[in-house]
């Protein structure tokens, strides 16, 4: 069979589908890709079926040698990348051989670069999916000597996406809220200046991001039984941190939650880095709901 | 009953506004109605809340909504009983594997075999699954035995440790870190591809622990 030698695996390497759907309610997350826009573009110039398991790799650091011959390509943010020492483009198709040696740099913008071939990688479901979960041990992010295994694909079509759709990965964003689950709770003043304040992302994981509190936004103390978390779901922290909960989010939590970011944002925030920064928007559900169905609807 | 926007294609649903064995049970059957329906992507539920996801290509609010008030009316006609399971879970007491069995003895003023005595007594709902897979919180624990969690967690619990935290008590599917306090630990597997649904504990079973020797311990493939 053929297949791909992982030569450097990188910081954090995994294969991803969109995730696991029908097991939160025992604890187990939808995990999958964290930038479903860059994922869902890898699959399109592949012309791959929606929901096909891709590599998504984060910060880069990343070298294969193949053992095959099939059609490739890496969407996501921006890197250098390079097939035999020749510099290649993002969004576009390219063919590899035996013996080809591929290598992906460090990230100079975004988080994750997305890495598919034609038909995807072959490898196992875990409870209806092939995403890697990290926190659950869930499969395993890829080590050195690791075989990526696909079918053998000879046939060619250069495809690239034009260059007014190829997202751009800028460091300060808008992310597109609607209020929901314990928004009420707040008080009407917590609620505008949280609107108003631009926040810092203090850290980040496959679980969510966490952004530095800003003084004297959130005052009152909140008490709710925990309950269960959507995804993109904002937790206002005792300290007034807010955290957004992205695809390894944990099933229920105990801080009350503003809303939620709408989920085509949670997308583009997976590319954010520790320091850049954000806006939270307000925005009607109608809106919201129109605005991530034309996306859904694009690819799957 | 309570709607709530969770997010664009989420809804939360409240029954209760405290944790509350009948409101958890009554919750419990809308569930099952719920895992069974096509047009519901995911089911989460917790103490006194159900979270349901859509598709939104495919359903709205509206849709979900109706068809959540007519399945709440069919839940009148269940019976809990019919659709809880018991489990019954040995557990090798012991300070060998229960690190603070002294210390939940000695906050509540009771000998070791008394607080093993209590906790094996009575049976105990399965209210949530959360913060690891296959952690159950399960209540509720009687007053007498109830301990709060440790001041800082331990690094590392072993799995299958049986622990307590207030009037809570649950079995630690994996190693992990945690701060509940460990009395006993099984010799069952809490996660397993040979279980229907990988997790052997699900919401809305009614669990027994059923007091065990080292000997029966080992025999039943637990280690020490």
């Amino acid at each position: 069979m053929s297949y791909f030698l992982v030569k450097r695996a990188g910081i954090l390497s995994t294969i991803q589908d969109i995730g696991r759907f029908g097991y939160k309610d025992i604890g187990i997350t939808q995990s999958g890709a964290m930038d479903e826009l860059a994922y869902n573009w890898c699959n399109k110039l592949l012309q791959n079926l929606h929901n096909t398991p891709l590599l998504e790799i984060a910060y880069g650091d990343f070298e294969i040698e193949s053992f095959g011959n099939t059609t490739f390509a890496f969407c996501g943010g921006e890197v250098d990348i390079f097939l035999n020492n020749q510099k290649i483009n993002l969004w576009q198709t390219y063919s590899i051989n035996r013996g080809d040696i591929l290598r992906v740099k460090f990230l100079k913008r975004g988080v994750r670069v997305y890495f598919g071939v034609s038909g995807g990688f072959i490898d196992k479901k875990v409870l209806g999916s092939y995403s890697v979960s990290i926190k659950e041990e869930i499969k395993r992010a890829l080590k050195k000597e690791d075989k990526l295994f696909f079918k053998e694909n000879k046939t060619f079509l250069k495809r690239f996406l034009k260059r007014e759709l190829i997202p751009k990965y800028p460091n300060f964003l808008e992310l597109r809220v609607v209020l929901g689950y314990e928004s009420e709770l707040f008080l009407k003043k917590e609620i505008e200046s949280f609107f108003n304040e631009v926040y810092e992302i203090k850290s980040h994981s496959r679980m969510g991001y966490i952004f530095r509190a800003n003084e004297g936004v959130f005052s009152s103390k909140i008490e709710i039984i925990s309950n269960p978390i959507a995804f993109g779901a904002i937790q206002i922290t005792k300290s007034g941190e807010p955290i957004v909960l992205l695809k390894e989010h944990q099933t229920i939590g105990g801080y009350p939650k503003i809303g939620s970011v709408i989920d085509i944002d949670c997308f583009r925030l997976s590319q954010l880095k520790e320091g850049d920064r954000v806006k939270f928007r307000l925005i009607e559900l109608k809106e919201a709901i129109a605005l991530s169905k034309k996306f859904h609807s694009f690819f799957v | 009953m309570k709607f709530s926007i969770a997010s664009v294609d989420s809804i939360l649903i409240t029954f209760c506004s405290e944790i509350n064995i009948n409101c958890a049970k009554e919750l419990y059957k809308l569930y099952t109605l719920l895992k069974k329906e096509p047009l519901i992507k995911e089911v989460v539920i917790s103490y006194s809340s159900i979270l349901i996801r859509f598709d939104i290509l495919k359903s709205d609010f509206k849709e979900v909504k109706k068809r959540v008030l007519e399945l709440y009316k069919e839940t009148k006609e269940l019976s809990f009983k019919k659709k809880s399971k018991v489990i019954k879970i040995p557990v090798y007491y012991s300070i060998e594997v229960g690190a603070d069995l002294k210390r939940v003895a000695k906050l509540n003023s009771l000998s070791i075999e008394e607080v093993i005595a209590i906790h094996s007594n009575k049976s105990y709902y399965v209210y949530a699954i959360g913060f690891l897979p296959g952690f159950a919180y399960m209540g509720e624990v009687d007053r007498k035995i109830a301990t709060p969690r440790l001041d800082s967690p331990r690094k590392e619990v072993i799995k299958g440790s049986v622990a307590i935290a207030n009037t809570q008590t649950s079995i630690y599917p994996k190693n992990s870190a945690g701060g509940w306090n460990i009395i006993g630990r099984t010799p069952l597997e809490l996660l397993s591809f040979n279980y229907d649904r990988y997790s052997l504990l699900e919401v809305g079973d009614m669990v027994e622990f059923i007091p065990i020797t080292k000997k029966e311990f080992l025999k039943l493939g637990g280690k020490i």
